[in-house]
């Protein structure tokens, strides 16, 4: 018997009704599963640092918790969901700048601020599974220069770049998180693209 | 018959796809979510809800109240401190001879307050501009001012205490220790866990600019400072509304006290009225 897999698991609408109806936890803890990862990513677009960006989608969710009980509906939950977080990033965007953050990127940084003394730093998961390990050092070398040269990128070209890369997000969703034209975005994306080929010899 | 392309330059396309590729792998790994963010997102989700359940009972209209209705209860209590101030000035000329004596609201209108079991622990920082005031603003912790209002003893309801509007409060009189009046200046350091947006904050000061002065910018440490003008009762009545209706937490030990105004004495002078306020996280 083949499962409907659109009837086994609830879609964010059932989860948001069952949190207002019963304050059901285990729906909310549900939409969050389902969705941190992308909230992070979008948040990691705006402001290219881990710690930033993981505060942000905290502060995020925290917020969604406190006001889904008035949540109308009348949007997507995705929708008024990526609102708060680039809200968020605009403001920790505009602290960061008054206070004079500084934005050092360590390569070598754990991935989680929760390790163990004992463990030794997460390096960056590599994502083909099938490299062979000798390609494997040639890999993370070139991952430091991406990293530095998407730093070095201008901010609107690396936000647009980095937000392609987000999962299930399409370039009218990018335009409006960035609130520019689908037109401005592809455009950002191609010239970011391109400095970074360059920065990294491939052209 | 279509030419085939050149080798070359399909060769270059085939790398040139390939490169993309890779870029977009180094980017994704870039960009992974780090493990546990979803376990630590609802952790800091479930310390709300049983912070909410800490602060008791409260009314679940009360506690879904927004922004809007919580900036109208500060507002409407300082437009209470301005209309009442002018009266008050009458009525403390009026009771500035020795015989005046105000006597405490029925006992059956006195609400204990109840010291929480258990309260949530500052953070570091939090800690360090506590830290930072000067010691008579810092006064001693909030736990250590509950211990002392435990051993205090609670004011037996069928008595009444009899107050001076001019202060000088005698003790000889009644079998309760009473509470300090209020000093000219008085210094609150307080934890809000819900703090005004700066624009609100700011459109409150403008638009009382005799009562309030301050900045709605906080300072490098987060704290915000606000100065109220105002009489001693009407500090008492701030006091107990942001207890009371925006569970901010008082963390000096200074009179006022939140739901102690029959146990101080009233002055009927003015008080500068300094708040340090730290948003709690």
């Amino acid at each position: 018997m083949v499962l409907d897999h659109a009837q086994s698991s609830p879609t964010d609408r059932e989860l948001v009704q069952r949190f207002q109806a019963t304050g059901d936890q285990e729906a909310f803890e549900t939409l969050v599963q389902r969705h941190s990862g992308r909230a992070y990513q979008i948040a990691f677009g705006f402001l290219a640092n881990r710690e930033d960006a993981e505060e942000v989608v905290q502060d995020a969710f925290l917020r969604i918790y406190r006001h889904l009980p008035r949540f109308r509906g009348d949007a997507e939950f995705t929708t008024w969901m990526y609102r708060i977080v680039t809200n968020l990033c605009n403001n920790k965007y505009r602290w960061n700048k008054v206070r004079g953050a500084g934005r050092h990127m360590s390569v070598d940084a754990p991935l989680e601020s929760h390790v163990s003394s004992g463990d030794a730093p997460q390096k960056l998961e590599l994502p083909d599974e099938r490299m062979r390990p000798d390609h494997q050092v040639a890999f993370e070398e070139m991952r430091d220069r991406v990293e530095k040269a998407m730093m070095a990128l201008p901010e609107a070209y690396r936000q647009a770049v980095l937000l392609r890369n987000v999962k299930q997000l399409d370039y009218d969703q990018i335009a409006s998180l960035l609130h520019c034209a689908v037109g401005t975005v592809k455009s950002r994306i191609n010239r970011g693209r391109e400095i970074l080929r360059q920065a990294l010899g491939w052209e | 018959m279509t030419p085939l392309p050149s080798p070359p330059a399909n060769a270059d396309a085939t790398a040139r796809e390939q490169a993309e590729r890779q870029l977009d792998s180094l980017l994704d790994a870039w960009m992974t979510p780090p493990e546990g963010l979803a376990q630590r997102i609802c952790a800091r989700c479930r310390e709300e809800a049983e912070e909410e359940e800490f602060l008791g009972p409260v009314p679940v209209s009360s506690r879904r109240r927004g922004w809007g209705q919580a900036l109208l209860s500060l507002a409407a209590c300082l437009c209470l401190l301005a209309s009442a101030t002018v009266l008050l000035r009458g009525r403390g000329t009026e009771a500035s001879s020795p015989e005046a004596v105000s006597v405490l609201p029925s006992p059956v209108a006195v609400r204990p307050w109840e010291a929480p079991s258990s309260l949530p622990a500052l953070s570091q920082e939090q800690q360090d501009v506590v830290a930072s005031l000067p010691l008579r603003e810092r006064g001693f912790s909030f736990q250590d001012d509950l211990l002392f209002r435990r051993r205090t003893p609670a004011l037996p309801p069928q008595n009444v205490t009899a107050v001076s509007a001019r202060g000088g409060f005698s003790a000889a009189s009644s079998n309760v220790t009473p509470l300090p009046a209020a000093e000219r200046e008085v210094t609150h350091v307080w934890l809000a866990p819900k703090m005004l947006s700066q624009e609100k904050l700011q459109e409150f000061l403008t638009r009382n600019p005799v009562l309030a002065q301050g900045s709605a910018v906080p300072d490098d440490h987060g704290v915000y400072t606000l100065s109220l003008q105002a009489m001693d009762t009407e500090i008492q009545h701030t006091v107990d509304v942001l207890f009371r209706d925006l569970h901010w937490k008082l963390l000096s030990p200074d009179s006022p006290q939140p739901g102690q105004g029959d146990k101080t004495p009233v002055t009927g002078k003015p008080i500068r009225y300094t708040l340090k306020i730290i948003p709690q996280k």
